[in-house]
């Protein structure tokens, strides 16, 4: 009886989505193409056995080139210095792992999923505009500096003095001299 | 380099911020009163101190509705918010709450009356501009600079408040048209209680866009020449000022065969209209816009019914209403744009209306009196007499009354301005009184007629001190007059008839009464004593 019921209840969202995640013709799929008859397959949208697949990177666009412009735009976009030569490698390392995103296609009919209430249909909840007093101290309690309840700032967006791209301008010339030192000995 | 000077025409948009009129905040409980004790309506959500989240005030959501409905705008089906990233002192989260891809509104417009002359108080335009988008917004803190010490005060009090973002398109083509543009929507937004459009309080910013183009467009393309933005603007009159300084600074830098550079301009100068570029070339702002997780979409929809619950029809409101009193009242720009017609009840029109139609004058008035008669006068009479908030019926003078008033003085040839000034303040100290009676009994009808003017200026020509007096004037009217210096000459001329005008009380008419004065002393025979 309880097995009737859950075939006649109200269609959730996620039972509109195809049976299993991968199609049938893919071998790395070990999951049988239909349950058995009169059983519903639990684990919709988790396939049975791991679906891995390595990506060769020619498969991949062309790499992103990350100049010393792109540097000095990311460290005043994130306020984080790159101070080592070693910084752009792992950028552009990290930029080439989520290239990979680039190889899914879903198609124009399926709209991008901002958070999983959206697809639910839940609605955006409102509060009634009704103020509540507020706490002046606790809201200071974290600040390093303050001065007659104001917080204290650095002034403006300064770059800092000794921005990331003059230093790795410099350090790519000292590798450059390092180089021909040691070729030249 | 040609010779031939290109005509530019400027070509303006503006982002319009007003912050709208709720208790609390867009996105918390945080009171929103204005001047409160430093960092007093200050939430953690504020703050951005970790474990918070944000949650849609209501009200807010409501007050843009109606200010989109009260513009036509197109309410989207569904509408979602976004971060604006950028590091900023008085932006604690260093994103800002906005709506970048999914706004409430868009595609609305705004009626208005403009003055493309500022010589000529009387000449008047109207526009439309285009509303492309309509948001909702964070406001941010405030940051006082100490350039001594090197640091900011922080004042987060206005962080959080809700703002209403409307983006104009490029319709507007100077500084008169801008200004126009934003004191019709400030008084809409007063009208619609969603905003109190204060912009010196900082209630309503504005930014504006200024690029040129040639003048004719050229042929087979729409292309729009590379824009300025303009900000620190906090008056009207500084906004158009601004906005024609950078249109004349664009159009010079062109016709000097250079390139406008795209950048942001603070304004720096009031009075000038100039403004400075804040930013260097090398700037690149990348927001980063990235979908509010925390906040699931949208449906306007089914916040309308409230929304629109008090809405005016668009004929009270005052594009509308403006609309009206042009056409079918002829008021000239100066009174449409006096923000007394936006704040009057709508009695006060309803009561203008019935005494026109008492007054049996012919609809549409062309004459450009009646606004003068009514906004200047009458109301000023009720502002001066009976205090700020006094409607129209308050003073007690009846429909038929204040008809037999526009009646009389509507029509040049039965009483001049100054004898109606004078009777309508009688009037309000005696509410009861009919003005035709009342002409009649004190003899204030214009005198019209030659011979009679003649004799009545002899009168006056002949009483002691006016001839003593003035006996070196005459002296040397008649030097003037045989030098053949008319100008000097018609300045004494001008000065005797102000002293008849004023003598008779303004009960002749003044063409002819100037006509008399001149022949008179031409002759330089003293008319004889009646």
């Amino acid at each position: 009886l309880p097995r009737a019921l859950l075939l006649l209840g109200p269609q959730r969202p996620w039972q509109r989505l195809p049976r299993h995640l991968c199609s049938s013709s893919s071998s790395s799929c070990g999951a049988a193409d239909s349950p058995p008859a009169g059983r519903r397959c639990r684990h919709r949208l988790v396939p049975d056995a791991p679906t891995w697949r390595n990506v060769a990177d020619s498969e991949l666009p062309p790499p992103t080139a990350i100049d010393s412009d792109t540097i000095a735009l990311l460290e005043r976009l994130s306020l984080v210095q790159f101070d080592t030569a070693d910084t752009v490698r792992v950028v552009a390392e990290a930029v080439r792992f989520a290239d990979e995103l680039r190889l899914v296609h879903a198609g124009p009919e399926v709209e991008p999923m901002t958070s999983l209430p959206e697809a639910w249909g839940w609605r955006c909840p409102l509060r009634a505009d009704t103020p509540a007093e507020q706490p002046r101290t606790a809201v200071l309690s974290n600040a390093a500096q303050t001065e007659e309840h104001y917080f204290v700032a650095p002034p403006g967006n300064i770059a800092a003095k000794d921005s990331g791209r003059e230093r790795l301008d410099r350090l790519a010339e000292g590798a450059k001299s390092k180089a021909s030192r040691s070729s030249r000995s | 380099m040609s010779g031939l000077k290109r005509l530019w025409q400027g070509v303006i948009g503006l982002e319009v911020h007003a912050q709208i009129s709720s208790a609390s905040k867009l996105f918390s409980a945080s009171p929103t009163a204005f001047n409160m004790p430093v960092n007093t309506q200050v939430s953690l959500f504020d703050a951005a101190i970790p474990g918070t989240l944000p949650v849609l005030n209501q009200r807010c959501v409501e007050l843009a509705l109606k200010t989109a409905l009260a513009l036509n705008c197109r309410i989207n089906d569904v509408s979602a918010f976004d971060r604006k990233h950028y590091f900023y002192a008085d932006m604690p989260a260093g994103y800002q709450i906005t709506q970048h891809f999914r706004p409430l509104a868009n595609h609305g417009r705004l009626e208005f009356y403009w003055q493309p002359d500022d010589n000529d108080p009387t000449s008047i335009a109207e526009s439309v501009a285009d509303i492309v988008q309509l948001q909702l917004e964070q406001d941010s803190g405030r940051s006082l600079h100490d350039s001594e010490r090197q640091l900011s005060l922080i004042d987060l009090n206005r962080a959080g408040v809700a703002l209403m973002e409307l983006i104009t398109g490029p319709t507007l083509t100077c500084g008169a048209e801008a200004a126009g543009f934003v004191r019709e929507l400030v008084d809409l937004l007063r009208c619609l209680g969603a905003c109190t459009g204060s912009l010196a309080e900082g209630a309503l910013r504005v930014d504006a866009n200024v690029s040129c183009r040639p003048a004719p467009p050229a042929a087979g393309g729409s292309g729009l020449g590379v824009r300025t933005e303009i900000k620190n603007i906090n008056s009207l009159a500084a906004l158009a000022r601004a906005i024609d300084f950078e249109v004349a600074r664009q159009a010079a830098v062109l016709d000097a065969g250079g390139e406008v550079i795209n950048e942001t301009r603070a304004l720096a100068d009031d009075a000038t209209g100039r403004s400075v570029s804040m930013r260097d070339k090398e700037r690149v702002q990348d927001y980063r816009f990235m979908p509010e997780p925390n906040l699931p979409p949208l449906f306007p929809s089914d916040l309308l019914p409230a929304a629109s619950v008090d809405l005016p029809p668009p004929d009270q409101l005052p594009p509308g209403l403006r609309r009206r009193l042009r056409q079918e009242l002829g008021f000239s720009y100066q009174h449409l744009a006096s923000s007394v017609v936006a704040a009057r009840p709508l009695a006060d029109w309803r009561y203008l209306d019935a005494a026109v139609t008492a007054a049996k004058l012919s609809r549409p008035v062309t004459s450009p009196h009646l606004g003068r008669w009514f906004v200047h006068c009458f109301l000023g009479n009720c502002f001066r007499l009976l205090g700020e908030s006094a409607a129209a019926e308050d003073s007690g003078i009846s429909v038929e009354s204040f008809g037999a008033f526009l009646s009389l003085a509507m029509d040049c040839a039965m009483i001049s301005e100054e004898v109606g000034e004078r009777l309508l303040k009688r009037m309000f100290a005696q509410p009861s009184m009919d003005p035709l009676a009342e002409v009649q009994r004190l003899n204030w009808f214009l005198t019209r007629n030659p011979t009679e003017v003649a004799s009545r200026f002899s009168q006056f020509f002949h009483r002691q001190d006016i001839a003593s007096k003035n006996l070196d004037q005459l002296v040397k009217y008649g030097k003037f007059k045989l030098r053949g210096n008319s100008k000097k000459a018609s300045v004494i001329e001008e000065r005797f008839l102000a002293l008849f005008m004023e003598a008779t009380e303004y009960t002749v008419d003044r063409t002819v009464a100037a006509k008399v004065v001149a022949d008179i002393l031409q002759s330089g025979v003293a008319p004889p004593p009646s």
